[in-house]
């Protein structure tokens, strides 16, 4: 239980990150946050109690903890570090375009016509 | 509750005030700092929970890799969030 | 302004209570294992051959969707090149000593452990993921430290390699047994090193690829596009 809302917590967090910062960086910064609890509460999903890791052990007969989520874990994470670098390179490329990475003066510029060049 | 279990308990709090502070510093460095701290802890939890593979990953993405985009997306567009 | 935070707050206790709430009362914490994880765990050491039943979902139960997976990265890493792209000639600034010479001793280690990492990939925890991204960590630290360019084309070169051998052992499968990714090579004797077929092969592949990979999106991340 303890698990499922520190989880839900990061997760929690993460969406306020979302829903009330101006700096894209720092959106980029939540959604990781968010990343991190996702990654835990799927792992806590799959707890046994009492139970080992699932690799095979000579000698060791005990129940092991669910392998499922793990492997499904173990993908998302790598995934979730490429998306994270393809976004903060769009970033970057909104900081060269508009000068700013402040997401209502990026949204000013676009609307008004007085950026660089959009 | 013993003295593992207590341990947990710690870290478990320790990571929630982590992100808290995190989401709400105006420094985007130490933001980034504390997301890359936040990622170690939950890596020592992924250990807790018999995960040992998604523990090595995590510790490696995302303490290290993560992190290090961060800091140079951080580098490149200016490390202070305006108001 | 104040108001909009105290409502996200507000937002953010009222999610977090009805999830947890919610979640605890439909599969509680340490809850018996699912149907189909029992099917893992009874199974996996008898059909795969390798005591590790998270390297055997990740490379031989659900190999495709880690293909489909593999290709996800190589799009985020395209995207990333193309949006930044290398840029040749730049001053290469010397490090501090101390940095130069811990990282020149730290560098072998690092590289060695990863190796490992990926070559136990079915007998302990690891596996190609995990030795990809530690190794990119080493390139890492050593364009941090050095400075120098490191030569892309090889990693491009590695990547394709990897991928495309990848796909075809997937397709040899085919032919040998009637079903991609199948797994045709001898099985031999559980926790030896030289066991499960094809599943380290690929999860060398796999390493490869993901090493290569992160590391391009790292040098890219660091020093590419244009600055103005």
């Amino acid at each position: 239980m303890m698990f499922y809302i520190a989880a839900l917590s990061l997760i929690g967090i993460g969406l306020y990150v979302v829903l009330t910062k101006k700096n894209l960086v720092k959106v980029l910064i939540g959604i990781s946050i968010a990343d991190s609890g996702v990654n835990l509460l799927l792992i806590s999903v799959g707890y046994l109690k009492g139970g080992t890791a699932p690799i095979l052990e000579k000698g060791l007969n005990k129940p092991m903890v669910d392998p499922v989520p793990q492997a499904l874990v173990l993908t998302a994470i790598v995934i979730g570090v490429a998306t994270l670098a393809l976004a903060m390179a769009v970033v970057i490329d909104v900081k060269r375009h508009f000068g700013t990475v402040e997401l209502d003066k990026v949204i000013k510029m676009m609307r008004g016509g007085d950026g660089s060049d959009a | 509750m013993t003295v593992v279990n207590f341990l947990i308990y710690v870290l478990m709090g320790l990571m929630v005030v982590m992100a808290i502070i995190a989401a709400e510093t105006k420094n985007l460095l130490s933001a980034a700092i504390f997301s890359g701290f936040i990622s170690l802890v939950v890596s020592m939890l992924f250990v807790y929970l018999q995960a040992p593979d998604v523990a090595m990953a995590e510790a490696a993405i995302g303490a290290a890799l993560s992190l290090a985009i961060i800091l140079f997306a951080i580098k490149r567009t200016g490390e202070v969030e305006e108001k | 302004m104040r108001l909009k935070h105290i409502l996200a707050w507000v937002f953010v206790i009222l999610f977090v209570g009805v999830v947890a709430y919610s979640l605890q009362t439909e599969v509680p914490f340490g809850h018996d294992l699912t149907k189909l994880a029992k099917y893992y765990v009874d199974n996996t050491a008898k059909e795969t051959g390798i005591p590790n039943f998270v390297t055997a979902i990740v490379v031989s139960y659900r190999g495709f969707d880690t293909l489909g997976e593999v290709t996800v990265l190589l799009l985020a890493t395209l995207g990333v090149i193309g949006i930044l792209p290398w840029e040749k000639h730049e001053k290469v600034k010397k490090a501090h000593p101390v940095l130069l010479w811990g990282i020149r001793i730290v560098f072998p280690i690092i590289l060695l452990v990863g190796v490992y990492i990926v070559i136990h990939g079915h007998l302990t925890p690891g596996g190609g993921f995990q030795a990809g991204a530690v190794i990119a960590s080493a390139f890492m630290l050593y364009m941090v430290s050095l400075s120098t360019h490191l030569d892309l084309e090889a990693f491009a070169f590695t990547e394709s390699i990897a991928g495309t051998g990848f796909a075809l052992i997937g397709v040899a499968g085919i032919f040998a047994g009637g079903a991609f990714l199948y797994n045709f090579l001898p099985k031999g004797n559980l926790f030896d090193l030289f066991s499960g077929g094809i599943i380290p092969i690929v999860y060398i592949l796999i390493g490869l690829k993901v090493s290569s990979e992160l590391t391009e999106v790292v040098s890219h991340m660091m020093k590419g596009g244009a600055e103005q």
